[in-house]
């Protein structure tokens, strides 16, 4: 069958090469973007020499390959060998880097950039896991080159996720559950105090405890409101579940 | 005895650096050592998997570690598999490197990665002893891993385990493990698969009640069938030995041997020759007694879930009827469904039967409905494209709010219904802190519901045609839906655009609106020219309103300008129409349907049903007042997990009122085709006549001649399907593909009598001769069947329908179309 | 015709249900002087816990339907330190009537005074 035929192809062709050929062959087609060949060849060449570092090298960029080729479980198999394999290596940190925007998985395909579809709506699993692997980054080698860009976008999934409560927290209101958007509203405000959401958390708690009829619990989240917005609008007009416009249709 | 460790120097490393093992250690320079630490030193470098075995020495205050590295693998070749083709083999033993690293990944986050590589091995494969591939995948040899005994062991034993599901019980596996240089080794796995072991004879044991041939022909395991060499029903396999173990006992069961068992070390198998390439299967039968059912009472506190709400599904068990384990079993299942919808998740029913000597048996269904259970949140994943807000608003289930089994049922049902998704999981899990609180997690897995089609073409009588075509079914994730089109040929050009909100407002009103213009002039056609011209364009609104969980109405107005362009030698059908009802018309449509879906999916419907009844009408003020009544009725019925049946029927009538003195045509009810009875051309059902054209000639007499054969539908339509649908053979759970076996019946008809006189505008109802004697436009004179295959594919552009059909009864000059073509989204 | 003004129209809304109906007689067993522990074994912990103010849990069931409350009962269970000072809500009255309603159902079919409140 064929897929064992290419394999031998590509080692009969590669048989005499030395180690450096291989690799740089391998580069090369790496950055040529054919990410498939760079990719056996990256394994030939593990296969052949599997330490020194070479062969961390290969492996790291085994992971880039298919992170580029939008294979996101093979690059994360990858990286997950990578650390096994070379627990000490110097590149550790971009190991985890990679794995943080292989899981950060910015879709910037054109359909999506023009519905400005902001990935708070998206499913959380995935922002979250995002969020530990640049934590882990961040906490193992604070001064890596990519720590500050790791932290950049560190806070961005933060807000994606307290946008991801707030949303939630949205459609209850809109929808009549009170109980459900108070304990959304209040998570935002437990889980994510410094996104911009806050505020508006606050008044769902005091549109939702005012629809429960519990003047003091709604006096309370006034209070503190109160306290840390000083200006909100909210303090005069109570909150509404505002419903998008029936005309704005891509929302 | 302890020291205080002032150095480390590490021996006998080669292809993990020095680093490597430095880093593994969980003990420092500094540290001292004792005996513990020198077994976690052991204990952390076993588990990296790199290192066979591991030597501590002590040399004054220098811990001296020297460590033996196990082989890397720099090869791993198999030949000789041909059940299982030996790449699927490679490729399930490497995925296990990837597999259980994504898992040592997941496991280092959460923080358990002291396990030893093996350990990992062991609970990763344990869960899985039953699923051969994972079984295979457990095994960790590929290239660049650290070969392990274990490891290669672990991989023939899951070998030799996947080739016996396959009945292969002779197989050979041999491996060759061969070192090479830089301490790497090739491995050569050769299979000798022998052949098949064929099941030559069945034997049942325990049976007095029913002989063996009765039960032999409830199993599917056959001794060898005409079929067997291509369903290998007398291959023996456990998989499907379950299956055949529940067909019996539920035969015996349905007769009333209430106790009746059949299990798995029941079943001996014994070789009937040496080379194992015949068998003979045993199987152990316990019969019991036959019961019949003696009184049933409910016992245990049913909380506030009235009790005769629970007695109703017990009805069906009457004191004295034979036993039937399974009705006891479905009404406990409700029973507890019930229960469970009362907030009650983990309530447990079971039956104590009491055996009484005289045949009789007394069931005390013991009741424990346990705490009432709340669900406190509610995560959705798997949404990369879907907003959250679309699913979050099928579910019926609300977060903070009692957990209701029969709630969360309908969700599923409702999130499989949009068709957005490939697969819906619904899984209730119990809080960390809180044992009466819930978590409810919604896993989808999302399917391209977008068609984007552009073609161009070239066909005989209408030249160059050109269309594209968007239609996405969740624009943007926002569950909305749009589609905007444009088609243009010599004959036929069109233009559509619709677009529909399901949810106009928060509790499910559905809006949608759509504009449309075409122009049809097949008088420009090259092939068969017909001289007439229809223009039509116009608007509608629709507005979906559900009435209950399941039924919806939708009601809708719209307008919409007719013009028949007429030629010199017009169709008289179509003079006619203009004589009566003028060239030119604005129509404004009224609609209304009553819509009650109860299917369990979209695309991939195996149970539930679908009816619906529709009217819609030329509204008084129209140039044209007609009306058109319909209903449809199909039903699905799962016969296996992968065999379903689906059976629909459909009834049409159109009529007019007011002004209109004949019913157009334009709006009659037509048969024929997709969706109607294949085989036929579409609309070319109901009774036909030669298309006349009349002509006053110079000396003022009416002359009028036939060309060609057209059919104008009729008053009445009806047809009925049967199709039986299964997925494509090799392709066992693919949800994409599905082919089916079909038979369609049919009929238009309108209850005039036609006689085969000249067509005129004194003999309205002459045919020129199309019939041979006077023909009555009825049921049974106009009904055609046909029979066929069909395929259905969820391609990325939208649900692709090719049926053949061969008509079975058809009459001449009824124009057959064996081949017929649809793609799904048709705008 | 927008949302709000189909909103009003009278078609199959679903019933949204909040918080759990608690047992009449786990209601009415809560008195003064439990500790936290001990409410939580009769009625479990509460739905709303608001985060602002610990000294009271707060159980409300609540049918609503089109926006509309259908059905409506709530608990509060006050608390001074670990200890219940006092509980209050339309969940104890209800709570009696079912305990009377379930005492007695067979004679009075159709009680022709009301309980008093």
């Amino acid at each position: 069958c064929a897929a064992k035929g290419t394999v031998d192809k590509e080692a009969q062709k590669t048989q005499n090469w030395t180690i450096d050929q291989l690799y740089n062959e391998a580069r090369n087609e790496l950055n040529g973007n054919n990410y498939t060949r760079a990719v056996t060849l990256y394994e030939l060449l593990r296969s052949r020499e599997p330490d020194g570092r070479y062969a961390e090298q290969a492996g790291i960029e085994t992971a880039y390959a298919h992170y580029k080729n939008e294979e996101k479980e093979k690059a994360l198999a990858a990286i997950a060998r990578f650390q096994q394999h070379f627990p000490a290596s110097v590149d550790m940190d971009y190991a985890l880097y990679l794995k943080g925007l292989v899981l950060f998985d910015e879709d910037q395909s054109f359909l999506n950039r023009l519905a400005s579809q902001d990935w708070s709506d998206r499913d959380p699993a995935a922002n979250r896991q995002a969020f530990y692997a640049f934590e882990e980054l961040v906490k193992k080698y604070p001064q890596s080159k990519y720590a500050d860009d790791s932290r950049k976008r560190m806070s961005q999934l933060v807000d994606a996720l307290g946008g991801h409560e707030i949303a939630i927290a949205r459609y209850y209101a809109k929808r009549g559950a009170w109980v459900a958007a108070n304990n959304r509203a209040q998570r935002v405000i437990e889980q994510f105090q410094n996104t911009r959401y806050v505020e508006e958390a606050l008044a769902i708690m005091v549109f939702s405890y005012k629809k429960m009829d519990k003047p003091q619990l709604a006096e309370d989240a006034e209070r503190v409101l109160q306290k840390n917005f000083p200006q909100s609008p909210y303090l005069q007009k109570d909150w509404v579940p505002d419903d998008m416009p029936w005309w704005r249709y891509w929302k | 005895e302890d020291f205080r460790i002032s150095d480390f120097r590490i021996e006998g490393e080669q292809h993990t650096s020095e680093a490597t093992v430095r880093s593994l250690l969980p003990v420092k320079v500094g540290d001292t050592y004792t005996e513990q630490t020198g077994e976690d030193i052991i204990r952390s470098l076993h588990a990296s998997g790199f290192y066979e075995n591991v030597l501590l020495e002590q040399n004054g205050n220098t811990l001296i570690i020297t460590v033996s590295e196990r082989p890397v693998i720099s090869s791993v070749s198999i030949d000789g598999a041909k059940v299982l083709p030996n790449d699927a083999i490679l490729k399930q033993m490497a995925s296990m490197k990837g597999g259980a690293a994504t898992k040592d990944s997941e496991l280092i986050v959460q923080g358990r990665d002291n396990h030893s590589h093996d350990e990992k091995l062991a609970d990763y494969e344990s869960g899985s002893n039953y699923n051969t591939s994972a079984a295979l995948a457990s095994t960790g040899l590929a290239k660049g891993d650290f070969f392990s005994q274990e490891a290669l062991q672990r991989a023939l034993q899951a070998l030799h385990g996947a080739y016996q599901e396959q009945g292969k019980q002779g197989v050979k596996i041999t491996p060759e493990v061969q070192p090479l240089a830089q301490n790497r080794v090739a491995i050569k796995i050769t299979v000798d698969e022998g052949t098949t072991t064929r099941v030559k004879e069945i034997d049942f044991v325990g049976n007095e009640v029913f002989s063996d041939r009765k039960l032999a022909n409830q199993i599917g395991l056959t001794d060898g069938t005409m079929v067997s060499w291509l369903t290998k029903s007398n291959v023996f396999s456990w998989e499907k030995f379950s299956q055949d173990k529940a067909r019996l006992e539920g035969f015996y069961h349905r007769k009333g041997y209430f106790d009746a068992k059949v299990d798995f070390d029941g079943v001996n198998r014994e070789p009937l020759n040496e080379e194992k390439t015949r068998e003979k299967i045993t199987i152990t039968v316990y019969e019991g007694k036959k019961y019949h059912w003696g009184d049933i009472n409910l016992v245990g506190d049913t909380k506030d879930v009235p009790k005769e709400q629970l007695l109703k599904h017990l009805k069906k068990l009457k004191k004295g009827k034979l036993s039937d384990n399974a009705a006891l079993q479905t009404a406990l299942g409700n029973i507890r469904l019930d229960l469970q919808a009362a907030g009650y998740a983990y309530a447990n029913v079971d039956a104590k039967a009491i055996h009484k000597d005289d045949g009789t048996l007394d069931i005390n269904i013991e009741l424990a409905p346990g705490a009432r259970i709340a669900v406190r949140e509610i995560n959705i994943t798997g949404n990369n494209k879907t907003r959250d807000e679309v699913i979050r608003r099928e579910l019926r289930q609300m977060e903070s709010a009692t957990y209701d089994q029969k709630k969360i049922n309908r969700s599923r049902q409702r999130l499989n219904q949009l068709g957005y998704f490939d697969n819906v999981e619904l899984l209730a899990k119990p809080t960390a802190n809180n044992d009466q609180q819930v978590d409810l997690d919604v896993a989808v897995a999302e399917r391209s519901t977008g068609s984007i089609n552009v073609s161009a073409g070239w066909s005989q009588d209408d030249g160059l045609v050109v269309s594209g075509g968007v239609a996405q079914d969740n624009v943007f994730g926002t569950g909305k839906s749009a589609s905007v089109s444009v088609s243009r040929s010599k004959v036929n050009q069109n233009a559509n655009l619709s677009f529909i909100d399901p949810y106009f407002t928060p509790d499910g009103v559905s809006m949608s609106y759509s504009l449309f213009g075409s122009n049809y002039n097949p008088y420009k056609s090259n092939s068969s020219p017909r001289s007439y011209k229809i223009t039509r364009y116009g608007g509608q609104v629709m507005m979906g309103i559900p009435i209950t969980e399941y039924d919806r109405i939708n009601m809708g107005l719209g307008a919409e300008n007719l013009k028949i362009g007429l030629y010199p030698q017009s169709p008289v059908r179509y003079q006619r129409f203009v004589q009566e009802n003028g060239d030119r018309n604005w129509i404004y449509k009224g609609m209304a349907s009553w819509y009650r879906n109860t299917t369990d999916d979209a695309y991939w419907p195996t149970s539930g049903y679908q009816t619906s009844l529709t009217a819609d009408a030329g509204l008084p003020g129209s140039g044209i007042q007609y009306y058109q009544l319909g209903h449809q009725n199909t039903w699905y019925f799962p016969i296996t997990t992968r065999l379903t049946l689906m059976l629909n029927g459909q009834i049409g009538y159109s009529g007019k009122y007011g002004k209109t003195k004949e019913l157009p045509f334009l709006y009659a009810q037509s048969g024929g085709g997709l969706g109607s009875v294949r085989g036929f051309e579409s609309g070319t059902l109901g009774p036909k006549f030669y298309d006349t054209t009349c002509y006053t000639n110079s000396s003022g007499t009416e002359n009028c001649y036939a060309n060609s054969v057209e059919s104008y539908g009729g008053n009445f339509a009806a047809n009925a399907n049967a199709e039986l649908l299964f997925p494509f053979p090799g392709m066992k759970d693919s949800r994409s593909v599905r082919l089916s076996l079909f038979a369609d019946a049919g009929s238009v008809w309108d209850n005039k009598t036609y006689n085969s006189g000249n067509y005129s505008s004194t003999n309205l109802n002459g045919t020129n001769g199309f019939y041979e004697n006077t023909h009555k436009s009825t049921f049974k004179n106009e009904l055609r069947y046909s029979t066929g295959a069909a395929l259905t594919w969820i391609s990325p552009m939208g649900p692709i329908k090719l049926s053949y059909a061969y008509p079975l009864k058809k009459k001449d000059k009824d124009q057959i179309q064996r081949f017929q073509f649809q793609l799904g989204t048709v705008f | 015709c927008t949302p709000k003004l189909v909103e009003k129209l009278p078609y199959y809304k679903l019933p949204v249900i909040q918080g759990v109906p608690l047992e009449p007689k786990s209601v009415l067993a809560i008195q003064a002087g439990m500790t936290r522990e001990q409410v939580q074994l009769y009625i479990g912990a509460p739905l709303l816990r608001p985060s602002f103010r610990d000294t009271q849990w707060d159980y409300n069931y609540e049918v609503l339907r089109g926006g509309k409350v259908k059905e409506s009962r709530n608990l509060t269970v006050y608390f001074q330190g670990n200890v219940v000072s006092r509980v209050e809500g339309s969940a104890l009255d209800y709570a009696r009537e079912q305990i009377a309603q379930q005492n007695q159902p067979q004679q009075e079919k159709k009680s022709w005074f009301k309980f008093n409140k």
